[in-house]
């Protein structure tokens, strides 16, 4: 069966880089959901709509898992937000 | 997101937040008060000038502080809660009950197991919720869409919390500052 995804273009409020990112991520919903959100998330970073240099991430994630995903950013200790969302990785 | 008006936040950091929302316009007038007869008092006192007027809750008389529908925001944080009989007053009352994000920072599983028991009781009696980040610096701002999550995560209507009620309060604030304006609901012809 295909994937549902949705693709949301993060701002992370800090210096990062691709691993910094994806960790983040991970941990954020880690702490949030625990390893079994983690893996109803799937979290994965689109190298090639991101721009790691201004802090602006696309993530790519299951669809069902999108409130739990954002919960998770909203709650992180680090300020990240959405600014952009979308269902396929070229328009977000 | 358009639509969405955070209370209590200063206009300064709106500013910094790049936002520019009608709401950063308003007077808003948080109240603080120990007993029903002093809130009472500065409901009557305030009611004139204030666009927003919001009681920091206490829990011995929340529910009275709703009874009142002067009132607009009943902000529950420490150990205020949300009785059956305070959802049912501001229900009936119009007073939108808001939970303050900022209270997050600590003791956090605690407090989204007591938000998700509020939000389950406000639901049952159809009162209004908003969510204010009440942030003082531009690093606690967050995104209302992703604030709207946190409440369908908890089992509420996040949209309506960060959206159509702050758009309804918005408007009877517009509303109360017309010179047609007579009292709720009531205007001239």
């Amino acid at each position: 069966m295909r994937e549902n995804y949705r693709y949301l273009a993060v701002k992370i409020d800090a210096e990062i880089d691709r691993d910094k990112a994806s960790n983040l991520f991970r941990e954020a919903l880690k702490a949030y959901a625990g390893e079994k959100g983690l893996i109803r998330a799937d979290p994965k970073l689109i190298d090639s709509e991101s721009d790691y240099s201004n802090s602006e991430v696309v993530v790519r994630i299951n669809r069902e898992a999108e409130d739990v995903f954002r919960a998770a950013i909203v709650l992180s200790e680090i300020k990240m937000y959405t600014i952009r969302v979308s269902g396929s990785s070229s328009s977000v | 997101m358009s639509g969405f008006q955070d209370f209590l936040v200063d206009s300064d950091i709106e500013d910094l937040a790049g936002w520019n929302r009608e709401a950063a316009e308003l007077n808003t007038v948080i109240l603080e008060a120990s007993d029903w007869g002093e809130l009472k008092r500065k409901i009557g006192e305030k009611r004139e000038d204030a666009d927003i007027l919001v009681f920091r809750g206490d829990k011995d008389f929340n529910a009275r502080a709703c009874e009142d529908p002067r009132l607009d925001i009943l902000l529950v944080g420490g150990d205020s809660r949300i009785a059956q009989s305070t959802a049912e007053a501001a229900s009936q009352n119009g007073v939108a009950i808001a939970f303050d994000f900022s209270e997050l920072k600590s003791d956090r599983v605690e407090k989204m197991k007591a938000w998700k028991t509020d939000i389950k009781i406000l639901e049952k009696h159809g009162a209004d919720y908003i969510i204010t980040t009440n942030a003082e610096r531009e690093e606690d701002i967050r995104a209302p869409r992703d604030i709207a999550s946190l409440i369908n995560e908890l089992g509420g209507e996040g949209l309506k919390a960060v959206k159509e009620v702050p758009s309804r309060l918005m408007e009877e604030a517009l509303e109360r500052k017309s010179d047609r304006f007579i009292g709720k609901g009531v205007e001239e012809m």
